[in-house]
């Protein structure tokens, strides 16, 4: 019997003694920083802080806003129920309440934190990370290196065998460039990388805006067909999807789309600008009202990432590519389900509703081209392709063409009636984006390499490269090179950049001088043709 | 009978309670300390390793160990407590737990000193600044390794994990590099801002991550991915280099319970680089009761016994040994020997301080070598004849005797029958016939083992007529062939190199497309122009074919396991099997002395025993090495082999444990004989004889033993109870020997035995009708069970049984019933 009662005792007495200890007070680093790093860092980081459209000039990823007497305090220690975390996380207007577009914390979460705020709100025991040295750290950019077919005369350029110039420039590397679109009247060439979108005028070649209030990486980026809306589609991976609708006419935000769990990969308007369909890694599809920014429909058919979404031309229904092998057709006023294209061996990438309606065009990580009839879901043919993956895919507004961006680092253009290869163009670098302007003359690419190659449809020749890199302290470094070599550029492109000839570096200020000529850039962006720089014959 | 049932059980009970009282069952052992004494004896002298130390590239960095050796012989690890000092701290920096790093080129000395002793390391360091970019294979696959991103269970599974696959402990870097750099828009990843890539924040938890914390954040795997990342992330490539050879120090240390001992864990790349791996080798221990090994290869004994801790790196591994000695024998005693085997046993009792248990009896001999010789037990007369037998070397003449008995051939053509999947299903009944004649033959004419598995490798023909040409009916195609060959043969499971590296071995893919390139021109047709039988199977060569890496898509030229490219112009599988069976091939001979030892002393030097591999190294690599080499230098010859096994002391050991040798639970080093259950064909023979009646076999002439059936498709519920193998597989775990209800219920209340038992022309009527005595009766039933005569107690108690019985007849069935259904007849004793 007296054991018995000693083993009772025994089980009793433990949680008795943790209760009246305080080591059971929440603490920051054993309960809270969790919870901040689940729901909140993703937006709310350090490394966001001047991302104001994103962070709110607000970080949590460290214990100092916690502290007390911040100067916008986010906790009021020892009374939780009036902290403006607290208050925050229980806001009853969904479009203030946090996490912004995503479901509110749970109640016991909530409760955690309150209890945390009015037990003092503690730092606690910092948990101990052993942390190796490593060694100095090191703050180098790399070269990215642009080729030209310019070769300087003998006697500009110094000693050494003439051939052909290099442009290093140290600015790498260089995030890859996932998202490239024309605006409707062919005037604007928007192009999307990490943290940037960058709007160039393809009338003089040069940026005209960049937009870094976004989240994460550029995934997609698409212009309203009235041209007056661009939506920017991104976000953190795993954490939080972005979607942002600017106005094209001061570059204002517009609306934020929120409630996509992870990255958005695609975006597409319907051609009467009313609706817009994002499509996510989340698995998700979401049809919004574009002037209410109400969501109408949230598809989950499908059972993995969603990698692309376009509407048919009428919008009554639209396509949507996954990871689950399969394109499914979806009517946009319902979200019912009309029909699944499906017979891919592999993920699908991309997807693309001929502007006829009448075919459905999907490719991905199988080597080939898959052909569906739009109206009855029958395979048509399964031909052509990279023979490697397929990023993305953009009909000409005409309907004969569509181009095919792959990781062979080739754009290629296909015919539409009978599926044969029209033409291809090199990007050397695996292609993720491309688009045809509507003019149907230009065809750009994005890429992993971090640049966006302008190339002319009918003679497939190279036009331009364009480089835009993050802006830091409101400098914007950009540089647009055509193939001869001519070059516009910021300033201190021109003034860091060096030209080489293989290893060799060669004098700079003779070769900037002939080959910096906006002028000259302009011409080529319209498809002029241009002579060859330093006097050289053609 | 049924209403019996409830009583028998319960007598049964009791008597076999009382019968194998002395049938022991392993005692828990005693917790030693963990915290372990340092040694009380002067500081004598150090050792450190590496000796020297050369630095190359700035993320290079040495780890040192430092082992005291005392006055009383003891060695102690001193890594921990031992100071460092660099003597130029511009050129090499070392930390507190003896970590060097380099700071600049040039050259320097590491001063250790502890316990009054110091000595000196030279450290050269070279490139310390050299602006060299990360290797994707070399340095960020081995961090993804460690950290354990790779691994099965999470992105390493077939599918990946949250939408992230990587190649199984990543073995193929370029698959690992696109899904990490190029796959799904290059998410995972942000070039321009390393740290924000989901690659570096999930794993260190910045974001929530469903495998939890992987990477500390700045650790030095940490700043290697972010490293490459500034780097651009360069590719991999062909070039790449390869780890060709794993050096770990200490190899092995003898130790005390908690003994702790830091190890160092040293590559060499194909391109001739070798670099400290300690942080991100992967350490195992292969018995956790006995040492523990921690992430970063800080070992800790922990209870008596060996054991080894598998280090595996890039695709290499090789193991360290502990021994925590289970006593101090000293002066060790005298030991007796028959021969070479017991100076291997007795070498090793030594080392470990365990002394081996008593002879076994007459009796427990004779027994013995029978069921495991020939699978039959010897009879009264026979038993009786040598108790009888007062010449001293009566036990090796048993041998000889029991070797060339026919029963020999019977028994060893169904444990090869097991082996190489005899199976009417497989290879219809008339290939069935053909291969198991020609094994009868094999084994009846002695061929040696050589031969034997040559005749195999090289068959071709007609399986009706060519019995061994059957091998290739039963596996399809090369690399099933393969697969089956080197486990069979070589001991070595090739298996999961057909898809991936082998996660514990070195073989990669490449040396699995190497075996099978030996059997890639071999085909199998049905024939009915060639054969005189119609309908079977015609083994034969194509003039060409190869073999691919399925990956890479490169041939691969036939290459055996660590051999050189062995092309031939006719037959590929010739080479193989010469190289096969040459004298000095690593697995051949091994293999079969390992097997057989095996399934004499209950337990493989190597086990399980078709599972040889670095990371399973022998209880006793000597005894194996020494085995191999007298099997080899006797011709391969089974019988001389199985003599000497039988007529070693070791193996004549009594199962009785002893006190020099409790600790030992699981008689890792057979210091006693091992205790095993008969095998279902054991048993079913030894329950016919005992009861003196004979089992039918379906489709097989009365009087056919279980060990004489051909395949395992003869219908048996014993047998398959029993754990009789279906031979689908080629593994020796096929033929199970788990305990289970159905066993126990079949013979305590199966309508089988109360048949057997009360047959009548069984034993008992035949006695009974003689109007034997009853001690007689008692001792004939002894003799037939346990094969011993009975004690006068028990002769007494098994009396007193009869005589409380409703009748003689039916106290005498019970008697044999208790008998059969008692430990002391289940098991080889």
């Amino acid at each position: 019997m007296r054991s018995i009662w000693l083993f009772v005792f025994s089980v009793l007495s433990v949680p008795l003694w943790f209760n009246s200890s305080s080591a059971a007070d929440p603490t920051y680093w054993q309960d809270i920083r969790p919870v901040m790093r689940k729901h909140c860092t993703a937006c709310h980081n350090e490394k966001n802080l001047k991302e104001v459209e994103v962070s709110g000039g607000l970080a949590l990823d460290t214990f100092e806003p916690f502290k007390p007497g911040g100067k916008k305090p986010v906790v009021l220690a020892g009374k939780g129920a009036t902290s403006p975390l607290v208050k925050v996380l229980l806001h009853k207007d969904d479009n203030r309440r946090m996490p912004q577009g995503a479901p509110a914390l749970s109640e016991q979460t909530i409760a955690l934190i309150q209890r945390w705020i009015d037990a003092g709100a503690k730092e606690g025991e910092r948990p101990v990370v052993e942390t190796t040295p490593v060694g100095p750290v090191r703050t180098r950019k790399l070269d990215v290196v642009l080729s030209t077919n310019a070769i300087p005369p003998k006697d500009v350029l110094g000693p050494g065998n003439p051939a052909k110039l290099d442009l290093a420039l140290k600015v790498g590397p260089l995030a890859p460039v996932a998202a490239v679109t024309f605006s409707p009247d062919g005037k604007l060439l928007a192009t999307g990388t990490y943290g940037l979108v960058t709007l160039w005028d393809l009338e003089s070649a040069k940026p005209v805006k960049t937009l870094t209030s976004v989240l994460g990486a550029v995934h997609d980026l698409k212009f309203s067909p009235d041209g007056k809306v661009l939506a920017v589609a991104g976000g953190q991976p795993s954490a939080k999807g972005d979607l942002r609708l600017f106005n094209v006419a001061d570059w204002t935000l517009i609306a934020s789309l929120g409630g996509h769990a992870d990255v958005v990969s695609s975006v597409a308007f319907t051609s009467d600008g009313k609706r817009l369909a994002s499509a996510s890694f989340d698995k998700t599809v979401r049809v919004w009202d574009v002037t209410s920014h109400k969501l109408e429909q949230t598809l989950t058919g499908h059972s993995d990432f969603v990698y692309a979404v376009a509407f048919s031309p009428d919008g009554q229904w639209l396509a949507s590519a996954s990871k689950d092998r399969s394109v499914k057709k979806v009517e946009t006023a319902t979200g019912k389900s009309l029909l699944t294209f499906s017979g891919m061996d592999q993920e699908v990438l991309a997807v693309a509703v001929s502007p006829d309606g009448q075919q459905v065009v999907c490719a991905g990580a199988d080597p080939v081209l898959t052909y569906f009839n739009a109206q009855t879901g029958q395979r048509i043919r399964r031909q052509g392709g990279h023979g490697i993956a397929i990023y993305e895919l953009c009909f000409s507004k005409d309907g004969q063409t569509f181009v095919s961006a792959g990781g062979d680092r080739l754009l290629r253009t296909w015919n539409t009636k009978d599926g044969t290869l029209a033409k291809t163009f090199p990007v050397s670098s695996i292609a993720y984006a491309t688009a045809i302007s509507p003019n149907g003359k230009l065809v750009v690419s994005g890429s992993f390499d971090g640049l966006v190659r302008v190339f002319d449809i009918g003679t497939t020749r190279h036009l331009l490269t364009l480089l835009s890199v993050p802006p830091h302290d409101d400098k914007h470094d950009w540089l647009a090179l055509t193939p001869e070599g001519y070059a516009a550029s910021s300033d201190s492109v021109a003034s860091a950049g060096q030209w080489r000839m293989g290893v060799q570096a060669v004098n700079a200020e003779a070769a900037w001088k002939a080959l910096r000529q906006p002028e000259s850039v302009a011409k080529a962006a319209r498809g002029e043709a241009l002579a060859p720089p330093f006097g050289a014959k053609q | 009978m049924q209403s019996r049932a409830g009583v028998r059980c319960l007598t049964a009970a009791i008597a076999v309670l009382l019968l194998s009282a002395g049938l022991r069952a392993g005692e828990p052992n005693a917790k030693p300390p963990l915290k372990a004494e340092p040694p009380q004896a002067a500081l004598k002298t150090l050792l450190v390793h590496p000796p020297q130390v050369t630095l190359d590239g700035p993320r290079d960095l040495q780890h040192l160990v430092v082992i005291g050796e005392y006055a009383d012989g003891r060695r102690w690890d001193l890594t921990r407590t031992a100071k460092y000092v660099s003597s130029a701290a511009t050129v090499v920096q070392v930390d507190a737990t003896g970590i060097v790093r380099p700071v600049s080129d040039g050259q320097a000395e590491i001063k250790i000193e502890v316990g009054g002793q110091s000595t000196t390391v030279p450290v050269k360091v070279q490139r310390a600044k050299a602006e060299t970019a990360v290797s994707f294979a070399r340095e960020v696959v081995p961090v993804l390794t460690k950290a354990g991103c790779n691994m099965g269970a999470c992105h390493g599974a077939q599918h990946g994990r949250g939408g992230f696959k990587l190649s199984l402990l990543g073995f193929d870097p370029l698959y690992d590099y696109g899904q990490i750099v190029q796959s799904a828009e290059g998410r995972r990843v942000v070039l321009s801002d390393p740290e924000r890539s989901i690659l570096l924040q999930k794993p260190i938890l910045t974001m929530e991550h469903g495998g939890g914390e992987r990477l500390v954040a700045n650790s030095r795997g940490y700043h290697f991915i972010k490293t490459w990342l500034e780097d651009g992330a360069p590719e991999p490539t062909a070039k790449d280099p390869s780890v060709t050879a794993l050096d770990v120090w200490p190899p092995k240390r003898v130790v005390v319970p908690g003994d702790q001992q830091q190890i160092i864990v040293r590559a060499t790349w194909s391109d001739g680089r070798k670099e400290d791996v300690t942080t991100f080798a992967q350490y195992d221990s292969l018995n956790e009761s006995v040492a523990q090994v921690t992430p970063g290869g800080l070992v800790t004994a922990l209870d008596r016994g060996e054991t080894h801790i598998m280090i595996r790196y890039c695709g290499q591994a090789t193991v360290m040994q502990v021994s925590l000695p289970f006593a101090r024998v000293e002066p060790f005693p005298e030991t007796p020997r028959n021969n070479f085997v017991d100076d291997k046993l007795i070498a090793k009792w030594k080392d470990l301080g365990l002394t081996p248990s008593g002879l076994c009896s007459d009796e427990d001999f004779l027994r013995r070598i029978y069921l495991d010789t020939i699978g039959t037990m010897p009879s009264p007369a026979e038993i009786k004849a040598f108790l009888a037998d007062q010449a001293p070397d009566k036990r090796k003449k048993a041998i000889d005797a029991v070797l060339n008995r026919p029963e020999f051939v019977d028994f060893w053509t169904l444990k090869w029958g097991d082996l190489l999947r005899i199976d009417r299903d497989q290879l219809q009944e008339k290939g069935m016939w053909s291969f198991f004649n020609w094994l009868r033959a094999s084994l009846r004419d002695g061929k040696p083992m050589d031969e034997f598995a040559r005749d195999i490798i090289t068959a071709e023909g007609s399986t009706y007529s060519e019995g061994p040409a059957n091998y290739y009916r039963v596996g399809r195609g090369a690399d099933e062939w393969a697969e089956t060959t080197a486990q069979v043969f070589l001991g070595v499971r090739m298996q999961c190199a057909k898809c991936h590296h082998h996660p514990f071995e070195k073989w990669s893919q490449d040396d699995y497309y190497g075996m099978s390139a030996f059997f890639v021109r071999l085909g199998t047709k049905n024939s009915q122009e060639f054969g005189i039988f119609g309908r079977e199977t015609i083994v034969f060569l194509r003039p060409d074919g190869e073999s691919r890496n399925p990956r890479s898509g490169a041939v691969i030229k036939p290459r055996p396991l660590d051999g050189p490219i062995s092309e031939d112009p006719f037959d590929r599988r010739r080479k193989l099997a010469e190289w096969m069976t040459a004298k000095e091939n690593a697995f051949f001979a091994r293999n079969l002395v390992n097997r057989f030892w095996g399934y004499y002393m209950g337990r493989g030097l190597v086990e399980p025993m078709d599972d040889m591999r670095a990371t399973n190294p022998p209880s006793n690599p000597e005894l194996l090495d020494a085995l191999a080499k007298d099997f080899v230098e006797h011709k391969y010859d089974l019988k001389h082999l199985l003599r000497t096994i039988m007529n070693s002391r070791g193996y004549q050991l009594t199962s009785f444990m002893a006190d020099g040798n409790r600790a030992d639970v699981t008689n890792v080093h057979y210091t006693r004989y091992s205790l095993k259950r008969l095998s279902a064909e054991q048993l079913a023979d030894a329950l016919d004889a005992a009861t003196g009646t004979q089992e039918k076999y379906t489709g097989l002439p009365l009087g056919t033993r279980a060990i004489q059936l051909p395949d395992t498709k003869v219908r048996s519920f014993l047998l398959d109870v029993f754990g009789r193998p279906a031979r689908q597989i080629t593994c020796e775990c096929e033929r199970t020997m788990q305990p289970n209800i159905a066993q126990a219920l079949h013979l305590l209340n199966g309508d089988f035995m109360n048949k057997k038992i009360a047959d009548p022309k069984g034993r008992i009527e035949t006695l009974l009708q003689k109007k034997t005595p009853a001690p007689a009766i008692i001792e004939e039933l002894y003799l037939v069970t346990l094969a011993r005569m009975p004690k006068p107690e028990e002769i007494k108690r098994a009396e007193g049984w009869i005589g409380m019985a409703p009748s003689p007849k039916e106290g005498v069935q019970d008697l044999l019933w208790v008998l059969l259904n008692s430990r002391e007849f289940l098991f080889n004793h």
